[in-house]
């Protein structure tokens, strides 16, 4: 079942919780995992198939909004969903300030639950495709002399092939010559999508 | 004129002076009977020295004769009259001497009447003529002594032993002066005209009889006495007025409510501070029932109680309310005692009252002002947990939700296992118990009680109170450190009570925390058994109470947030003292620690010994 592929990890210290989360993501069609502490978590490693995360904030030990720095960094992609009891919403409203995807409090209905989880593993799905495009970017950029990469950089910026030249002090048709070279490398034939490449791999425009 | 004549008048006269004195006296005062008595011997003493005038005086036996006898119904009266005076005035002789005494004299009465020749005499041989020292002629007569005077003189003898007894126990008992002047006369007397007159009887000693003139010594002594005993009571008179000035005074200016009830319960007196603070006139009240002076609503319960005061005596201490002209009752506490007369009737009752109206209301207003602060206490500290018992309540109804969806879903979904929906069925009748014992935990500790005692176990109490403040612990990242031995006695106090003191401690605890590194956030409840107290210890790390602050931490009104935890603390002392316990603070470098005692129960106590 491929569209089960993404897991929906839930860290909750309170068993029952826990149980029921994870009984309703599975009638929900979601792939789950579930641990009691971020420790625990942690110790289990990740599994690269994990889709989004589903917290609690109030946790004994290191707490749902620790956990919560810490994946910002290694599981950038996955979107982070907190579940709150009523006297934590300042806490849950600074975690989504902060780049949280959703917080929702508890008790939970299950259309707000798993519509939030939808939500989640859509982002989720963008931000790998984002990711994707950016290393293929990345890896097109990688093959460009250090001179093509400065009239890229030039390029982007917009300037006239005579503007480049004065700047670079090299003859226009050298400039031209690069351009073609460019193009072939990363296989475009358009500005818009040499710039859509830079952009992706994060080229920075020349000043 | 002759000098014995003119001596023996002189005593005679006097006696009969002293006579007239001593009757007077006694119709001044007839509960006096001494005074009659008295009076009796100074007119027998009078009637005894014209008789021994005529012995001197006369020559024929037969007249002597005639004379002896008389003159020993004279000296009777007055040796009885003397013994039952001292009876009556020194009250320390011993009545079956004196009845002796008397009984004896009368039997000697009997006989000097029966014989012709007197007591003294069974027969006068001559009268013969003596001269004194001075030349003067008298007669004594000379004869063959009765064989019965004996008993005559006996009895003397007896009136000696009698008199110089009662004198001996007068001392003894600290009447000196009563006891020399009437006593030691009469003693020293009896002796010399008892030794004397058988002298002069058996014609030893050229004297005429001198019994007359002993008798007048000792009632010009014990006219002395009395004289002093009349001026004793005038000047006694005179203090007693001085006494009775004080007393009024103190009546007039006290700041005090007295009342006297007559035997029937009517007011016989009441004192100017009655009327300034009743607005009323005592001549209104005066003569009334004392229902008059209080208020109706308490006159028909005290009415009642007036009978019992008459017979047993009032209770000592009472309360009941003035009624006053402006219709405001005055409060008072009264102290009552009962009089009675000298002869032990009942005579009514004095009562002293001090208004207590005033203080009454200050602590009135005290106890509902301390009332008001207790509810806000609980309600502050209630509002404090009312975030920690909604996540707890929150959990199992998240729990239940999800399951119960997660069961419709399976359902619409057409794949129902068995297995799936009665784990979902047992976890949601689990999480429902566990929501129920949530809500009975806040139930209990928000139920009102008055102080109850009752056995308390304290580590399962401290389970109670801990898991209260559990997710309050968790959020801040506080250690908790529980060192209750197993063994710890249960201690008599009220569940409530106990854990509002124990959440007020842990609440503080945790504020004290709030600006203390976590790692160093602890806090430890610590409990130590002795035999007759438990002493729990609540301390943290935080930084500590202000020296100048420890001493004052258990005031009304001393804190530090809106006098939440000062008036907290008030609480605390108040709850654990109304249970025989205690409280205090202490603070070092450690952090603040609170230290308070409650009494083991007798249970506990018996488990101890056991």
């Amino acid at each position: 079942m491929a569209e089960r592929d993404p897991l929906v990890v839930v860290v909750e210290d309170d068993t029952s919780v826990r149980e029921a989360l994870l009984r309703l993501l599975d009638a929900g069609g979601f792939a789950t995992t579930g641990h009691a502490t971020a420790e625990d978590f942690l110790a289990a490693g990740a599994d690269p198939r994990t889709g989004c995360f589903i917290l609690d904030i109030r946790m004994p030990g290191m707490g749902g909004l620790a956990l919560f720095q810490r994946l910002r960094k290694s599981h950038a992609a996955c979107p982070v969903v907190f579940l709150t009891g009523h006297g934590d919403i300042p806490m849950a409203v600074k975690a989504v300030q902060e780049g949280a995807f959703e917080f929702l409090t508890k008790p939970v209905d299950e259309t707000v639950l798993l519509d939030a989880v939808q939500q989640a593993l859509l982002e989720h799905a963008r931000r790998s495709e984002r990711q994707h495009e950016a290393e293929q970017a990345r890896a097109r950029i990688a093959g460009l002399t250090p001179r093509e990469l400065e009239v890229l950089r030039h390029v982007i910026t917009g300037a006239l092939n005579k503007q480049i030249a004065d700047v670079l002090g090299i003859a226009e048709p050298t400039v031209k010559i690069h351009r073609a070279s460019i193009r072939a490398k990363l296989d475009v034939h358009s500005v818009v999508e040499q710039l859509d490449i830079a952009r992706l791999a994060g080229v920075e425009p020349a000043e | 004129m002759s000098i014995l004549t003119t001596i023996w008048s002189m005593i005679s006269g006097a006696c009969l002076m002293l006579c007239f004195l001593h009757l007077l006296l006694w119709w001044k005062d007839r509960h006096q009977r001494v005074y009659l008595l008295s009076a009796l011997m100074a007119l027998a003493s009078g009637a005894g020295a014209l008789i021994e005038l005529g012995l001197m005086r006369s020559e024929s036996i037969a007249a002597h004769a005639t004379l002896l006898r008389a003159q020993n119904i004279a000296v009777a009266v007055i040796l009885v009259a003397m013994v039952w005076f001292v009876q009556g005035y020194l009250r320390t002789g011993r009545r079956w001497l004196a009845a002796v005494i008397s009984a004896s004299w009368a039997f000697c009465i009997v006989v000097n009447l029966l014989s012709p020749n007197s007591l003294v005499f069974a027969e006068i041989h001559e009268v013969v003529p003596r001269e004194t020292f001075w030349g003067e002629t008298f007669h004594t007569a000379r004869g063959a002594t009765h064989p019965l005077k004996i008993v005559a003189d006996l009895t003397s003898f007896l009136i000696a032993v009698y008199v110089a007894e009662a004198t001996f126990r007068a001392w003894r008992c600290g009447r000196r002066q009563a006891a020399l002047v009437v006593g030691a006369s009469i003693t020293v007397f009896i002796v010399i005209a008892g030794i004397h007159a058988p002298l002069v009887d058996a014609g030893r000693v050229a004297t005429p009889f001198m019994v007359s003139v002993a008798f007048l010594t000792i009632v010009s002594a014990l006219s002395y006495q009395l004289a002093d005993d009349a001026s004793r009571a005038l000047r006694y008179g005179r203090e007693i007025r001085a006494g009775e000035r004080r007393w009024r005074t103190l009546l007039n200016e006290v700041q005090l409510v007295v009342v006297d009830l007559d035997p029937a319960g009517r007011v016989r007196y009441v004192n100017p501070f009655f009327e300034r603070l009743s607005g009323r006139r005592a001549l209104e009240v005066v003569g009334q029932p004392f229902t008059a002076l209080m208020i109706a609503e308490e006159s028909g319960d005290l009415a009642a109680r007036f009978a019992g005061a008459a017979s047993e005596g009032p209770r000592p201490r009472s309360r009941w309310t003035v009624a006053a002209a402006d219709g405001h009752g005055r409060v008072c506490d009264w102290s009552s005692v009962r009089l009675v007369t000298p002869e032990g009737d009942f005579d009514g009752i004095l009562s002293v009252g001090a208004d207590v109206t005033e203080a009454l209301q200050a602590r009135r207003d005290l106890e509902r002002t301390r009332r008001r602060l207790d509810r806000v206490i609980r309600a502050n500290m209630l509002g404090e947990l009312v975030s920690a018992f909604s996540h707890e309540l929150n959990q199992p109804l998240a729990a239940i939700l999800s399951n119960a969806q997660a069961a419709r879903r399976y359902l619409a979904q057409g794949r129902p296992r068995v297995d799936d929906v009665r784990g979902i069925l047992d976890q949601i009748v689990a999480d429902d118990k566990r929501a129920a014992a949530v809500i009975e935990r806040l139930r209990a500790l928000m139920e009102r009680g008055e102080i109850l005692r009752e056995d308390l176990a304290l580590v399962p109490l401290l389970d109670e109170v801990v898991a209260l403040v559990q997710p309050e612990l968790h959020q801040q990242g506080i250690r908790l450190e529980l060192l209750v031995p197993a063994d710890t006695p249960p201690v008599q106090a009220g569940r409530v009570e106990v854990q509002q003191v124990l959440l007020n401690l842990l609440v503080n605890a945790v504020r004290a925390l709030e600006g203390v590194p976590e790692s160093t956030r602890r806090i430890t409840i610590a409990a130590s058994n002795g035999d007759e107290r438990v002493t729990l210890t609540v301390a943290d790390t935080g930084p500590g109470i202000p020296s100048d602050q420890i001493d004052r931490l258990f005031e009304p009104f001393h804190g530090d947030r809106d006098g939440q935890l000062g008036m907290g603390l008030a609480i605390c002392r108040r709850i654990l003292e109304a249970y025989g316990g205690s409280i205090q603070a202490e603070s070092g470098d450690g952090g603040a620690s609170f230290r308070f005692t409650l009494p083991v129960s007798a249970v506990g106590k018996q488990v101890s010994r056991g």
